[in-house]
């Protein structure tokens, strides 16, 4: 029998690569290594629905057992890849045990980053697996203050959520405004006070330079000298790709594993999801949608190294959204660099805001709150190079 | 091919219009909406508009 294709990581990623490559016709035998002792799930309730108990874990899950079978993945739970060895076809596990593999797809995601000031004490936690997002669900419980720091999609998200359950809550930021990087200063300055209007203080250009309280956090100090007091404190201040395991194969590993355009990194090693940077970017993304994307990326490239004819995806623009109260913010294309911000109608804070952004007079961006529908019309004049002067085509 | 469209799980990311703008459209609540079933001609972008679906709204069922 060949060896196997193996998929280290239970992620988004590794699912939808395994599903596309059996849309196909993918016939080979497929391990999937997951760090968890979880069936994959997916991660955006983490901050939303999930802290709240409207959503449990069972609706999270990616593929169940039922699915994994019908994929015909043998899924490897609660091992952690600890090496690859690139001429031996070989991962090492930590468990001491060897995987050969004949192709191996790395989809190991990334793991918050760890904040300088960082302590492990009670109501300290990061948010990125299932387990976290217990932790901090615990944590939740009426009379308690939260301080979050960073002012990201997962610390405003959870800023959102925790607000909106009446919980006190601070956010801190080295920014003057949250989510500045993702969407901009005029729809991060306009967040900001969306967060404040519901009672949720937001704190920018300030560092924490230390968490204060003995076995149970107390609060933070911050650059300035001031002190807040909180008994939760979230630390959201990034992620970077989860690529330890990694160091010493070989392999490219700059800000993530280096791979080209179809996500190769190596001859029978491809790369998808947070973990890889593909050439024409500096760096790794970690939105869900480039996820998915380059699953199906790697997946048909694979097919294509098995001789299959099949084309390269549509390439698709770039997309995120979050979930903040009542509000869906939605961007399209490349909202930052651009030299013209035109906001075609409505307010962050009303609901209804539609908003253009050009570059040299062409559409290139766009971000709507709770207006779907235009952002759909914004997304076919962006892809059409529009004059950023007319944006929505009548 | 039958494509079916969950609107409980549907919240308006509208892909689905954009990458199979003849089978998607939005609906007045904001909710994608079926224009027509897709003929074999359009299988491959509707298998992409629901595998880039982020609420997984988009359920077909293949032939056979």
């Amino acid at each position: 029998m060949n060896a196997p294709l193996v998929i280290v990581g239970a992620s988004l990623a590794g699912v939808r690569t395994i599903e596309e490559l059996r849309a196909h016709g993918f016939d080979q035998h497929t391990v999937m290594i997951g760090e968890e002792p979880k069936l994959p799930y997916d991660r955006p309730p983490l901050s939303k629905g999930f802290l709240t108990g409207e959503v449990g874990e069972d609706s999270l899950i990616l593929a169940g057992d039922d699915r994994l079978a019908e994929l015909g993945v043998e899924l490897v739970s609660g091992e952690r890849a600890k090496g690859l060895d690139l001429a031996a076809q070989r991962v090492r596990l930590e468990g001491g045990e060897e995987q050969p593999f004949g192709q191996l797809v790395i989809a190991t995601g990334s793991a918050p980053r760890v904040a300088p000031w960082q302590r492990p004490i009670s109501g300290v936690t990061p948010l990125r697996t299932v387990t976290d997002a217990i932790r901090l669900r615990d944590l939740m419980a009426p009379g308690r203050h939260l301080i979050v720091v960073g002012g990201g999609f997962i610390g405003t998200e959870t800023a959102a959520t925790a607000g909106a359950m009446g919980l006190p809550t601070t956010v801190l930021d080295a920014d003057a405004f949250p989510l500045r990087r993702a969407f901009g200063a005029e729809v991060g300055d306009a967040l900001r006070g969306l967060h404040e209007h519901r009672g949720v203080s937001f704190r920018g250009g300030v560092l924490v330079t230390e968490l204060l309280g003995g076995e149970q956090a107390e609060g933070v100090r911050l650059n300035d000298g001031t002190t807040i007091e909180g008994d939760i404190v979230l630390v959201a201040t990034g992620s970077d790709p989860a690529i330890g395991w990694l160091v010493g194969s070989g392999l490219d590993l700059a800000q993530g594993v280096s791979c080209d355009e179809s996500g190769r990194a190596a001859a029978t090693v491809w790369a998808a999801g947070d973990v890889a940077v593909h050439a024409p970017r500096r760096r790794a993304t970690a939105h869900w949608t480039d996820a998915v994307e380059s699953a199906r990326t790697v997946a048909r490239d694979i097919l294509r190294a098995g001789g299959a004819d099949i084309p390269a995806p549509r390439v698709t623009l770039p997309y995120f959204w979050t979930d903040q109260y009542e509000y869906k913010i939605q961007s399209v294309g490349t909202v930052i660099g651009h030299d013209e911000c035109r906001i075609i109608s409505g307010t962050v804070a009303s609901g209804d805001l539609v908003a253009a952004y050009g570059l040299k007079g062409r559409m290139v961006g766009a971000v709507t709150v709770n207006r779907p529908r235009e952002l759909a019309l914004l997304r076919r004049s962006i892809t059409t190079g529009a004059p950023i002067a007319a944006p929505i085509p009548a | 091919m039958i494509v079916t469209i969950n609107k409980n799980l549907c919240c308006g990311h509208a892909i689905c219009l954009d990458v199979a703008p003849d089978i998607f459209t939005l609906a007045e609540d904001g909710k994608a909406e079926l224009i027509r079933q897709p003929l074999a001609a359009d299988e491959d972008e509707t298998r992409e508009a629901a595998q880039e679906c982020p609420a997984r709204a988009i359920i077909i069922q293949e032939a056979g």
